[in-house]
Parts: C-alpha cells; sequence; structure tokens
C-alpha cells in the first residue's frame, strides 16, 4: 500500500482539478454520476493516494450547502450506505447480525449527514426501524421513491 | 509528557473479548487514536512500552480499567500517525476549523458509535465496534497495518 498523501498540499484544490480533468463542472455532478459508489470508492477514483473519502464528503456538503441541495446530499448519502453495507437489500428478518449490520449502515449514514439535518435523519432511523421497508429494499439513486418520502426536498 | 513528532497511539488490543469492558477497547481506539493527544501516549523512541501506563483523566483517575500486565493478551498494537495528518483529521487541514469541519473524527466517530447502538437496541460488542472504527479509518486513508508490540 503506497504511502497517504492526502492531506499534503491544497487538497481542496487538488478534489476540484481532478473533477474538471474528469470532465465534470462539479463534485456534485461527479458524485451523481456514480450514485451507488461508496465515498471511498469516490475517492480512490479521483486520486487514490492523495485525496480520501471524507475530503469528499466535505467538498459534497460545501456545494449542496451552496446550491441549497442539502436534502438532496443527504438522500443520497443514504444510498451509498445502504449499497455498501447492506449488499442484499434490506433483510426480511431483523435478527441480531442483520440489527448490527442495518444499525452500522444507517449510523455512518447519520454521521455523513451535514449537521442541520442529523436530528431529521435520526427520525429516518427510527421510522424505518419501525415500519421496515419492503425486503430487499437498495435504492439505486437519491430520487428512489421510498426515499423521497422519507426525506423530502424542502429547500427553494 | 514525552512529545513526538510523530504520535503512537495504543493500545488496540489490550483487552480480552472476555474481559469486563470488551466494548472499551474500541472506544479507546476510538478516543485514544486522535483525541487523547498522543503525544502523551507515546513511548520515547528506542524504549520499551510500558503496559502499565495508560490515559489517565484530569481528576488523575484513570480512563477505564484494564488488566495488568500479567494478565494482558499476547499481542500490543499501535498506529503510528503523523502530527499533521492528526491535526488535519481533525480540522481539515486548518487546524482553528476543529470541530466545526464537517468531515472531524470525534464528530463522526462517537455519533455513529451511540447512533449505532441505539439502532441495534444493544450495547455494540468489541468487534462491531472495531468494525465500525475500521470503517472510519478507511474513509480517513489511516493505514491498518497495525504493527505487534513484541516485533518493536
Amino acid at each position: 500500500m503506497s504511502e497517504d498523501r492526502s492531506w499534503q498540499g491544497a487538497w481542496k484544490v487538488r478534489l476540484h482539478e481532478r473533477v474538471r480533468e474528469r470532465g465534470y463542472a462539479s463534485l456534485t455532478a461527479f458524485a451523481e454520476a456514480r450514485p451507488t459508489a461508496s465515498l471511498v470508492a469516490l475517492a480512490e477514483e479521483l486520486g487514490k493516494d492523495d485525496l480520501n473519502a471524507v475530503q469528499v464528503f466535505s467538498g459534497l456538503v460545501a456545494e449542496a450547502e451552496r446550491s441549497h441541495q442539502l436534502t438532496r446530499l443527504a438522500r443520497g448519502q443514504l444510498v451509498r450506505e445502504l449499497f455498501e453495507g447492506l449488499p442484499n437489500g434490506w433483510p426480511a428478518v431483523l435478527d441480531d447480525t442483520n440489527r448490527f449490520e442495518v444499525a452500522h449502515a444507517l449510523a455512518r449514514w447519520i454521521s455523513y449527514t451535514p449537521e442541520t439535518h442529523k436530528e431529521r435523519a435520526r427520525q429516518i432511523l427510527v421510522a424505518l426501524l419501525a415500519t421496515p421497508p419492503p425486503p430487499g429494499w437498495r435504492p439505486l439513486g437519491p430520487d428512489d421513491e421510498l426515499l423521497h418520502a422519507l426525506l423530502p426536498d424542502e429547500e427553494v | 509528557m514525552w512529545m513526538s513528532r510523530s504520535c503512537v497511539v495504543w493500545p488496540l488490543s489490550l483487552w480480552r473479548a472476555d474481559s469486563l469492558h470488551p466494548r472499551w477497547t474500541g472506544l479507546l481506539l476510538a478516543l485514544a487514536l486522535l483525541t487523547t493527544g498522543c503525544a502523551s501516549l507515546a513511548p520515547p523512541p528506542g524504549r520499551r512500552v510500558n503496559l502499565n501506563d495508560m490515559p489517565r483523566g484530569a481528576d488523575g483517575a484513570t480512563f477505564v480499567e484494564r488488566p495488568r500486565v500479567s494478565e494482558a493478551p499476547e499481542r500490543l498494537h499501535h498506529v503510528e500517525l503523523e502530527m499533521a495528518k492528526h491535526q488535519a483529521i481533525h480540522g481539515g487541514g486548518d487546524w482553528r476549523l476543529g470541530r466545526l469541519w464537517p468531515g472531524e473524527w470525534n464528530q463522526l466517530i462517537m455519533g455513529a458509535l451511540r447512533d449505532a447502538e441505539t439502532a441495534a437496541g444493544r450495547m455494540l460488542t468489541r468487534n462491531e465496534i472495531l468494525k465500525v472504527a475500521a470503517r472510519y479509518m478507511k474513509d480517513y486513508n489511516i493505514p491498518m497495518n497495525f504493527v505487534s508490540g513484541r516485533g518493536r
């Protein structure tokens, strides 16, 4: 494993340069073109040794704040965490092991939810556990119908 | 306190899975890794780690209970982290931002552990806590090639 250089130099400049080099006008556009990719996968594609997932998240939040798309970003991040954490979709039965995997994915999602939306995200966590989605549910993007119902756009 | 150019944070596996406080193993990883001030935990170079040293709170109380040396398991792991990287993961490259940065380590991992326990409806096991921590280490590009203390 080569040495990580993600914190060296001006990583924000580097991040946006890589996005432009790949033909995207924004980091958001780059990420939306890969709706199920994890933050780690996005970071690796942009710079395996000199960018990291948390920097990508930070950049996405900054852009979403400017474009008033934080709710959409939160939905998109839930897609990424569920895709990675529950590869077989939402479990049909929440036994002890499954419940941890669900809890892990949802907890990660909340941690990668902007501060303004964290409480809403925690309410959704409770709602999903109380009224589980259909078995196998695996949203593929932020426009998933159930996701929209759980977290509708509210920004103008 | 001994200050070092690099941070050495340990321990990862001073507890046995069946010890009294296995869940604190991972929490200590999460906390000690980047929050408790790694300099205070770092042994001077070239000297052996005193397994009975452990972080203490402001009141001098030990941070958590753990076995003494004679009871400690065979392996001691540590993670080395450059000071610059340590600061970056708290401040995103701007140390002054501290917890205002959305990717701040403490906020992410501690919040996630709390929320995961709430969602799971029970305390997490040691391995589950380590699994959560390992994912965040990957997110931050923190290497997970832990070094056995015996090899030092």
